[in-house]
Order: C-alpha cells, then structure tokens, then sequence
C-alpha cells in the first residue's frame, strides 16, 4: 500500500484488519481469564503452538497495517506541507516495518525453541 | 438580551472582531434571523448577513450560533446561552460580517456531477419509477445547501479543494440511488482516491447541524457499501 493507495482499499483493509484483531484479541482476552495460573512455561506452550504462532504473526501484520492506514489518514487530513507529509508517512513507515519485524523475530524464536 | 456578533470589513478591518448588542423586550417566538434584523434596522446598519425566505427552505442564512451551525431563521432565541456568539460558518473565507465565501462549496457541490445522467434515448412523454424506487429518495433530495454540514466537518476545513464534503455527497448517494440514473460507474470511479470520499471519518457532525435533520454519514456509508459491491 503507497501514498497513492486507493481509498477503497485502504478503508477495506481497515476493517478487515479490525475485525480480525478484534477476534484475536477477545480469544486472547478469555485464555487469559480462563487460565487459572498463567505461568511463563504455560505462555511459552501457548505461543509456541503452531496456530497461535501463525495467529499472532498475522495479528502482527494486520497490526501494521491497520496503523499504517490510521496513521496516513491523520497525515493527510493534519499535514498539509507535501515534503512533510512525505516524511512523515515514510517515517512512519519505516518505524511500523522495523517494529514488526522486531515482533515477528521474537515470536519466530519460539517456534524454534520447541 | 445580549449578542456578540463576529464583525470583519475587508475595506476598514485589519482583522476581525467581536462586538456586543443589547436587544430588549424580545417577543416570544422570535427567531434569530427577527432579531438580527431588528439589530441592524435599529442599532447597526452595517451588521451584514445572508437572509431571504425566513422559513428555513432557501439555506441562505446558515451561520454557527454558540458554536453550532444553524439556519438562524429556524433557530428561536428563547433558550439560547447569554450572550449568543455569532460567527460565520466556519472554514470558509469571509466576505464580510457573517457572509462567507461559499465558492469551494459549489465547486464541490457541481464536482459529484448533480443531475440525472441518462445513456438511452430520453423518453418521449416521462420517467416512470416504481414507489418503491422513488422512495430511496426520501431523506436526500430534501438538502437546501444550507452549508451547515459541510462547515461543521473538520475533513472539509482540513481539505476542501480535494474531500466532496457532506453535502456534495449525500447528493452523490441522491443519484447513485436514482433508477433513472445510468452513470453509477463512473460516479463512483470518480469518487476513487483517498480524499473525494474517504476524507469521511463518520463522526456525524454533520447529522448534528443539519437542519433538514437529514443523514449525509448514512448516504457516505451506502456509498462505500456499492462502492465494495461494486468492487468484488
């Protein structure tokens, strides 16, 4: 997705993003409620299982991508100077990138580790 | 009763300022637009606004009163909070007083193309819809380009040369749901982009002002909605 990105897509992807993070999240919320007593070997067999591995990766990548496209529409409705503007998205950019990659790289590693 | 009132003359005026007027014995029922007469006829003369049918049908005198857009026609003085702060619709730049220049709205207004565009041969006697068609037309031609709507869209004041703006697209979604008209393709091939009609964040500030009390966030909603049917 670009600068130029159409405005139907970017909105779709919004949503679509949303609403999988919205299932991710409310699956999070209730093991971790339904849990008794959440241990750090009970986490680690947690996160290192196959499905939730691929699960919090995705949530990971529609993270980025939901920001992304929040923080454009700010950008364009707030910054006005094209040069900023430009800076800005690509600052953005590149935080979300190096962010996600941070996140994917640790959750990586415990699949390894199993 | 006390009223601050936004005054700017571009030919006096370095910069624009508040000034007060006192109205007493106000009659029950008097409207705003009453008592702004009665300001000018007898106290200022040089007070300037917009006004012509005084019923709330011709949208001339929109401006935001205590900090809401409203048709000052339709707006009764009773109850209002002491003192009534009167300033222009805001965003747009200002003629004079409470006079705004209303040109990047029409440009807007005329860019969603509002007119029926038909591709087969007009027919010889009328255009015939079903009840049922006609009725999707309810809650969206009854706009009077008023201006409250679009003038209370913070998307609008941040890009009006590139977003539509509420009004111009609730007129948009009023032919794109016409069964006479033939262009919904290209309507909305030129809605595309990320300003036009995705500037639209849906926090419905302009289903608060309107005073049409119609829904111009619905009529965006329904667009994206065709625009996605459309898409896949």
């Amino acid at each position: 997705m670009t600068y130029q990105a159409k405005g139907l897509q970017a909105w779709l992807y919004q949503r679509l993003t949303g609403a999988f993070m919205a299932l991710y999240i409310l699956y999070f919320l209730w093991v971790i409620f339904s849990t008794e007593r959440m241990s750090y070997a009970l986490w680690l067999e947690w996160f290192s299982h196959p499905l939730m591995n691929t699960a919090t990766g995705l949530f990971i990548i529609h993270l980025a991508v939901h920001a992304w496209v929040g923080m454009r529409d700010i950008v364009l409705d707030y910054v006005s100077y094209d040069a900023l503007r430009l800076m800005m998205l690509a600052c953005i950019s590149f935080f979300l990138i190096i962010i996600s990659l941070g996140m994917l790289r640790i959750l990586f590693s415990l699949a390894l580790i199993i | 009763m006390l009223f601050t009132i936004y005054r700017f003359n571009p030919e006096t005026d370095a910069m624009p300022y508040m000034q007060e007027y006192e109205l007493l014995d106000i009659e029950p029922g008097t409207m705003l637009r009453d008592a702004l007469l009665r300001i000018k006829n007898e106290q200022d003369e040089t007070l300037s606004f917009r006004h012509s049918c005084g019923e709330g049908v011709c949208g001339s005198d929109g401006m935001n009163i205590n900090g809401t857009n409203a048709l000052a026609c339709v707006s009764a003085v009773e109850g209002l909070k002491e003192p009534v702060i009167i300033r222009p619709l805001p965003g747009m730049p200002v003629i004079r007083d409470l006079i705004i220049d209303m040109t990047q709205f029409y440009t807007q207004y005329r860019a969603v193309k509002p007119w029926l565009i038909v591709k087969d041969p007009i027919p010889d006697v009328e255009f015939k819809q079903t009840p049922e068609q006609r009725d999707k037309l309810d809650g969206l031609y009854e706009c009077i380009l008023c201006g409250c709507c679009s003038t209370a869209c913070p998307s609008f004041w941040w890009n009006p040369d590139k977003f539509r703006g509420p009004a111009a697209l609730l007129q948009s979604w009023r032919f794109l749901s016409d069964s006479r008209d033939q262009a919904t393709a290209e309507r909305l091939q030129d809605l595309e982009g990320p300003y036009k009609l995705f500037r639209c964040h849906s926090i419905m500030n302009c289903v608060d002002v309107c005073p049409k009390h119609l829904n111009p966030t619905k009529a965006i909603g329904n667009i994206k909605k065709l625009m996605l049917k459309n898409m896949l």
